[in-house]
């Protein structure tokens, strides 16, 4: 049993630490003891962060008690996907080749979060080198297999497997995640949690690993929307560090947050090759919707954005990664598929990526022109709930069962935020996810506040 | 192997280039990926572009002050 003070939001835990009722040194512990004693047993944990955690817990305590608040993050625990450079700790990528790597500065959201007051406790496990080389096995992590907290023989997600697990477990109030290709939004799925994912060059990825320039993104994966929020809004800016930063107006929580009124958009077919249940809880949670939105059917173009994504990462993560397939070291991965398609990812011709990269600008066009219409698109996150670890990931060239705007979304760098809406017959979550305009994640989390404000599903804790 | 008209192009080259460390397991994973990455390469090459149709990126010249 973790620490009851862990299962409160950042809201909640900001107000106990302004009253005095607990102080960041003794969330500091009660993270670590947790992380500690389940998040191990989740193989949710890289690596624990002893004594810069407690230094900089120490550090918000004086603070707070000289009268100086840094804000709503201050002195709230959080965890790092191990693809972030922290001082302190080993950046390992997730991956065995690269288990003793450190780094001597901190990744741009780190020194933020720190600037935020919030406090560094550990470093997350991850799905090896966020899972760009392919991987079809579920174990593909030097630190096994990502456990799900609702079914420890189920898979938490990826690649932001420790992130997604150790959020949902009440092991920490927040982590920060990456998504190239769905692996901040499917972890929350899985694991029951809320996931944002902002638009590409919101957040600075300057000191985390590059799998995919043109596609990774950093977010928060949180319990609330209302947590996402106040998390983007200490790690968003541009940065001279990372030129595909931008500096766009983003505030949380905003001026004038809409309550109704919203006009949402479902995508014809969005329930095919989706599981009966995630179906039925996804109608459920139209009918939520409807009380406070207007909701239309639309067609969404026929595009090959799968494979366009896909060339582009494949392309990208070869090239960024090209020492370790060249010299051999790929052949030290954990996960058998990753030790062999890496070697095709290398010999991509620069014709096919560039062709995919042609009709990204395409497909970001015309996704522009129908995200423009509504305050978001909305879909099952995942087509499933979390898969038992014993099964292996369908890598087929033109998958049916995630959410059909998944690969344009990612591709055309959207935002897109992930919320729990219900529990399947064996207990296990299932998400809905709200995508939209770029830059408009001030929208998507008004509507995903709201609602989190009419349902419960966000509140429903694991028995793990 | 590497000259087999049935292996996609991409898998000969690979294979070429890192068969050796690969056992003929492996390198029939490596064969089914190269088909895949080749039937999404295919997909891309019917979708139309116009001479005019730029890739998603763009280049620009540094001034100094860029870097």
């Amino acid at each position: 049993m973790t620490n009851p003070l862990l299962g409160l939001s950042i809201g909640e835990l900001g107000q106990k630490l302004r009253s005095g009722e607990t102080k960041p040194t003794i969330l500091a512990r009660a993270a670590m003891d947790a992380l500690d004693s389940n998040g191990r047993g989740l193989n949710a944990v890289a690596t624990i962060m002893e004594e810069r955690g407690m230094r900089e817990a120490e550090r918000a305590e004086r603070e707070m008690a000289a009268g100086h608040y840094r804000g709503p993050l201050h002195g709230i625990p959080w965890g790092a996907k191990d693809l972030l450079a922290a001082v302190g700790a080993p950046t390992t990528w997730g991956a065995t080749p690269f288990r003793n790597q450190s780094f001597e500065y901190d990744a741009t959201v780190v020194k933020r979060l720190e600037q935020a007051g919030a406090v560094l406790v550990a470093k997350l496990a991850m799905v090896e080198l966020a899972g760009g080389m392919g991987y079809e096995e579920l174990d593909a992590a030097w630190t096994g297999p990502g456990r799900n907290p609702w079914n420890p023989d189920a898979w938490a997600g990826g690649s932001s497997s420790g992130s997604g697990a150790a959020v949902a477990a009440r092991l920490l109030p927040f982590a920060i995640g990456s998504e190239t290709f769905g692996s901040i939004v499917t972890p929350a799925s899985y694991c029951g949690i809320s996931g944002l994912r902002p638009t590409y060059g919101r957040v600075s990825r300057y000191g985390a690993m590059a799998l995919s320039w043109t596609l990774d993104k950093l977010g928060p994966l949180c319990r609330t929307a209302e947590d996402c929020g106040l998390v983007l809004n200490a790690i968003a800016g541009a940065d001279e560090n990372d030129l595909t930063s931008v500096q766009r107006s983003f505030q949380y929580p905003a001026v004038h947050q809409r309550h109704h009124g919203f006009r949402l958009a479902v995508p014809v077919g969005w329930d095919r090759g989706t599981d009966p249940e995630v179906v039925s809880n996804l109608n459920e949670s139209l009918e939520t919707l409807s009380e406070f939105a207007t909701i239309e059917e639309i067609h969404l173009p026929d595009m090959p954005a799968s494979q366009a994504a896909r060339i582009i990462i494949a392309a990208e993560g070869a090239s960024a990664f090209e020492d370790l397939i060249v010299h051999g070291q790929v052949m030290q991965l954990q996960a058998p598929s990753c030790r062999v398609k890496p070697h095709v990812y290398a010999t991509i011709p620069a014709s096919d990526y560039l062709r995919a990269t042609r009709v990204r600008r395409q497909v970001s066009v015309v996704y522009d022109r129908i995200t423009s219409q509504y305050d978001a698109i909305v879909g099952p996150t995942t087509g499933n709930v979390a898969p038992l670890l014993t099964s292996t990931l369908d890598r087929s060239s033109r998958p049916t069962t995630s959410a059909p705007i998944g690969a344009p979304g990612n591709l055309a760098g959207l935002p897109a935020i992930a919320v729990p809406n219900g529990l399947e017959g064996s207990g296990m979550p299932t998400s809905l996810q709200f995508t939209g305009r770029a830059w408009n994640e001030s929208r998507l989390l008004s509507l995903a506040k709201e609602y989190q404000a009419r349902t419960n599903h966000h509140e429903n804790v694991p028995p793990v | 192997m590497s000259t087999d008209p049935e292996i996609p192009a991409m898998a000969s080259a690979a294979l070429q280039l890192y068969g050796e460390r690969l056992d003929s397991h492996q390198q029939e994973l490596l064969i089914k990926t190269a088909q895949q990455l080749e039937d999404a390469a295919n997909d891309l090459r019917l979708w139309e572009l116009l001479n005019g149709d730029e890739p998603d990126f763009t280049f620009s010249a540094l001034d100094g002050q860029d870097w």
